[in-house]
């Protein structure tokens, strides 16, 4: 069963420009200048039911649009969408009933409210008989772990905590599809792992569909089966994560601080990136050449070490390494 | 049934949260209270006996207390609201849900005029008897069709706002078009009744929506006759019609043309 199936979806904006100075502007009063921007182009994308999929690329490339036009706030300029068998463009209210959505960076609750009133709220809007909201609040509260906070104004509670009020709200009225616009970003890794592990169970408990933007290379690896990559507007990767992590995702950054200045021999899979010879060194890791703990016993072996850190690449080096190997293909 | 509940329980939340807003809302008293003290002194020092235009001095404190009562407690902030869901993106979440997006900004913004209408109406008539006494000219029986009168002024007040607010989706700044309503109709009936313009401004002023916002609830409180009733309510009536299909329409037409900024 397909969940979201787009055929040549574009959509471009229509932008005011002005060159720089005083000059310009006073032209530009006359005789105003606008560009044509590409957000989205020729997509073409099927997802089925059940997946997790990841849409990653840097900022600008178009993902939230591309959301956007999923959910039928934004209109295409052309091309096809359908989402679980509808048109957003056309049903965008019937749609609403079936889809939920999270945008990380903004909120969907009432800030001086507890979150309980935004969940009655949410009900009526779905539509949700009182019987049943109570049930459902009781079955997300427990799930997400929300009785502790779930009569305190939204805007006394912690990020971490609003954010799992934000996905449980999301989910209030047991969508089929659910879009994930950077619902971890701004999280620390104990509850960025505590949202992902709450994805991850409600998609194998209820078999949601998954659409998952995010800037965290962890989200995807821990999360997602697929990963999109899009990039001005146009899709220039779509793998499965195992592939990706082969490639990209299998490395890992490790920080590794010294009592003393300290050179550290090389060994298979490991790169030195900064700080060859001193207090303070990074290190790049291929975990499939040489697994992480082999790498801090190897270190700590060394005898001066006091501190390490170990990180993902930033997304942005990823999807740069990405594009350099498609440049080298073509 | 239940499509109507949800606009329902939306008015009910949003007064849960007007009532959140204690500070704000002393602040308003106090401002409402101050403006009144400024214009009614004011009238004071124009006012030395008789009437002006058929309004005694204290129809015209009555008048000013009723259309401040209707800009500071039936007034919306709905085109700010627009504006900033617009540039901050977080429009996305009021159009991806099973809502019209227009009713659901009108029951959401009936939920803060219901609060005001109440907690601002006992203030006017307490500042009304406290500066001037009571309005002699005001009939009770007529108080029905007066509170229909400003529930259209609200209406009409909350559509046209929402008309302004929607060109935001299409246009960058729309800050120009609210000042000219805002100016408009505090000229042609929140400041002054529409007799005190000259004869020819009056007609125009008559045929125009601005004035039923303010003029023609306010005029209907101090000075009510059944004639006038029958002259201003099917207008206003009209005017509001003419506004909710306006802003439909015009939904319509911006929908499709919708920037949402952050994507």
């Amino acid at each position: 069963m397909t969940a979201i199936e787009t055929n040549n979806l574009n959509k471009t904006f229509r932008t005011r420009v002005k060159s720089e100075g005083l000059r310009a502007s006073f032209r530009a009063l006359v005789r105003p200048e606008w560009t044509e921007v590409r957000a989205v182009r020729d997509v073409n994308m099927r997802i089925e039911k059940g997946e997790i999929v990841a849409f990653i690329g840097p900022n600008g490339a178009g993902k939230s649009t591309f959301i956007k036009m999923l959910c039928g706030i934004l209109h295409p300029t052309s091309g096809d969408i359908s989402v679980l068998g509808m048109s957003p463009v056309r049903e965008r209210r019937k749609l609403a009933m079936s889809i939920g959505t999270v945008f990380g960076q903004k909120s969907q609750l009432w800030l001086h409210l507890p979150a309980l009133d935004s969940f009655t709220l949410l009900a009526a809007i779905y539509e949700i008989s009182d019987a049943e909201r109570k049930r459902r609040v009781d079955e997300l509260s427990e799930i997400f772990g929300l009785s502790e906070f779930l009569k305190t104004p939204v805007r006394k509670l912690s990020l971490g905590q609003r954010i799992r009020c934000e996905v449980a709200a999301s989910l209030l009225h047991n969508p089929e599809l659910l879009f994930l616009d950077e619902p971890t970003i701004g999280l620390d890794v104990v509850v960025k792992q505590s949202i992902r592990e709450l994805i991850l169970r409600y998609n194998s408990e209820r078999g949601v569909t998954v659409f998952l933007t995010s800037h965290d290379p962890a989200d995807i690896e821990h999360l997602c089966r697929r990963a999109v990559v899009i990039d001005h507007g146009r899709v220039v990767l779509d793998s499965s994560v195992e592939e990706l992590r082969g490639g990209y995702l299998g490395t890992k950054m490790v920080e590794v601080s010294f009592s003393i200045p300290q050179s550290i021999p090389e060994f298979p899979g490991v790169e030195i990136i900064t700080g060859e010879g001193g207090m303070k060194s990074t290190i790049a890791v291929d975990t499939d050449v040489c697994p992480i703990g082999d790498v801090m016993e190897r270190l700590s072996g060394l005898g001066n070490v006091i501190d390490v850190t170990i990180s993902n690449p930033p997304m942005e080096d990823i999807i740069a390494a990405i594009f350099r190997d498609q440049e080298g293909a073509s | 049934m239940r499509k109507m509940r949800k606009y329902l329980v939306i008015t009910r939340v949003s007064l849960s949260n007007a009532v959140a807003y204690r500070a704000s809302a002393l602040s308003r008293f106090c401002f409402y209270s101050l403006f009144i003290y400024i214009f009614m002194s004011l009238w004071r020092a124009i006012y030395r006996e008789g009437s002006v235009h058929g309004y005694s001095y204290v129809q015209i404190v009555w008048y000013l207390i009723m259309t401040e009562f209707i800009g500071f407690a039936c007034g919306t902030s709905i085109y700010n609201t627009m504006n900033d869901e617009v540039k901050s993106g977080s429009i996305a979440y009021q159009l991806g849900r099973p809502t019209h997006y227009v009713f659901y900004q009108f029951a959401n913004s009936m939920g803060q005029v219901l609060l005001n209408l109440v907690s601002f109406g006992l203030l006017a008539v307490a500042l009304g008897y406290v500066f001037v006494g009571p309005l002699t000219t005001f009939s009770w029986a007529g108080l029905p069709l007066v509170a229909l009168s400003v529930v259209l002024s609200i209406v009409l007040n909350f559509f046209v706002l929402m008309l302004i607010g929607l060109s935001a989706f299409v246009m960058e700044d729309n800050f120009a078009m609210y000042l000219i309503y805002q100016k408009t109709a505090f000229m042609l009936g929140m400041f002054l009744p529409v007799e005190f313009l000259p004869e020819g401004m009056q007609a125009v002023a008559k045929s125009l929506p601005f004035s039923y916002v303010y003029w023609a609830p306010a005029k209907l409180f101090v000075d009510f006759s059944p004639a006038l009733c029958l002259e201003l309510i099917p207008r206003q009536a009209m005017w509001a019609f003419c506004a909710v299909v306006a802003t439909l329409v015009s939904y319509r037409f911006c929908i499709r043309r919708l920037q949402v900024n952050g994507g």
